[in-house]
């Protein structure tokens, strides 16, 4: 009878112990096991979403290299039309500009000077800035139209940006003329985006 | 008289069922280290996979970030060189046609109407972030003629119904101030106008387009 109880109690005890077997297994072993699987493939899951990104930018890595040989072309064709200072001065280069384009138009020029301190292009990238150059003129209506067209189609980064016309007694044909005319140029002409660092270097 | 004897020890005893304790201690001794392994093994093998797929992910990147970088770098640069030439190309494409807009002002304009004045300023202001042209047309000028008011309405609507001119107009304001005054000059009126035009923005092909109402 004795023998029996202790049985009993022997194999209680071996299955209290094959349970805490199992739940340490489970706990310590398993659970953690789970809990970092789950994390590595949250990880690599994450990875991955970033690889696809990764992936789909480097190839698009010779379109970019052909857009940008695309829009530097663009870009240096229009700097070279975007005049730099010549011994910090601009107004040289653009009164001969004005001058060429005024020429065989029967306007008269009286002056042409600065209009004052460049102003900033407001909302812009901050690259630009706008040079204005008055010009004080004798011109019919049809010279002046004329001269506005040849001031707009020989130089593609200058406008025109103001304009008084105001009649002469004396000349009915000729009008006095006050137009303001406006050149793009850049705010620091030597560190300008455009330019390669060895050229920054040589300026 | 029936006499039964019993020579079974009490430790001797064994069970009349057909599952012994033993056989269900064997069969737990066996089974339950086998279901153990069999969610062990694939948990096991799982997380190997798991690891080897990280590891993998994590070279392919590491091996794709030099070249992500120079690409993302491009791009920057591609995109400030758009910029730039967005605000070149918006100034360009954003200049009034001075030469259009005058000569239909003077093919509108009614024999009888005579500018004293005209005036255009330009300034620039911001529009939807981008820097844009802002134009206003002023004239004065005088009317000779006995119905002054018509050949005013006449030359206004003129103007609006332009087709080049109401494009590029947001208002005209056409406004007959009175008689010159002038001893010499009868019959004769003075006006004055206001034109606004739509902003012409600089980061975009086309300006902001309002048609006169």
């Amino acid at each position: 009878m004795a023998d029996k109880k202790e049985q009993m109690q022997v194999m209680a005890l071996a299955i209290l112990m094959g349970c805490g077997a199992i739940f340490a297994l489970i706990y310590f072993l398993m659970m953690p096991m789970v809990a970092q699987t789950r994390e590595t493939l949250q990880e690599a899951e994450k990875i991955q979403t970033s690889l696809d990104e990764i992936r789909k930018v480097v190839r698009d890595r010779a379109t970019v290299q052909e857009q940008i040989t695309l829009t530097l072309k663009q870009l240096r064709e229009a700097e070279s039309r975007i005049p730099l200072p010549v011994l910090g001065n601009y107004m040289i280069e653009m009164e001969e500009a004005i001058r060429h384009c005024l020429a065989d138009t029967g306007v008269k020029i009286t002056a042409i000077t600065s209009a004052g301190e460049p102003l900033i292009l407001k909302g812009g990238t901050g690259s630009f800035k706008v040079f204005q150059v008055r010009v004080i003129a004798e011109a019919g209506f049809h010279g002046l139209a004329r001269a506005f067209h040849n001031i707009q189609h020989t130089l593609p980064y200058v406008s025109v940006s103001g304009m008084t016309i105001s009649p002469e007694d004396r000349t009915p044909e000729a009008h006095t003329v006050n137009f303001v005319v406006s050149w793009l140029i850049w705010t620091d002409p030597d560190n300008r985006p455009l330019l390669e660092p060895e050229e920054q270097k040589e300026n | 008289m029936n006499l039964q004897l019993n020579l079974i020890l009490e430790s001797e005893k064994r069970s009349g069922s057909n599952i012994s304790r033993k056989f269900i201690i064997r069969i737990a001794a066996i089974s339950v280290p086998v279901i153990i392994l069999g969610i062990m093994l694939p948990l096991f093998f799982a997380s190997r996979q798991a690891q080897q797929n990280l590891a993998a992910a994590k070279d392919e990147k590491n091996q794709l970030n030099a070249v992500h970088v120079v690409v993302v770098e491009s791009q920057n640069k591609l995109a400030s060189y758009e910029r730039l030439l967005r605000e070149v190309d918006g100034w360009r494409k954003s200049r009034m046609d001075w030469y259009e807009m005058l000569t239909e002002l003077q093919m509108l304009t009614p024999s009888n109407v005579q500018f004293t004045r005209l005036m255009i300023n330009e300034g620039i202001k911001e529009v939807d972030s981008v820097p844009a042209r802002d134009l206003l047309l002023m004239m004065k000028g005088k009317i000779a003629g006995r119905n002054p008011r018509e050949d005013i309405q006449r030359f206004n609507r003129g103007i609006r119904e332009s087709h080049i001119l109401s494009d590029l107009m947001s208002n005209v304001d056409i406004r007959l101030l009175g008689a010159s005054g002038d001893p010499g000059e009868n019959d004769v009126w003075l006006f004055d106008a206001t034109c606004s035009f739509n902003p012409r923005k600089m980061g975009e092909n086309r300006p902001v387009r309002k048609r006169m109402k």
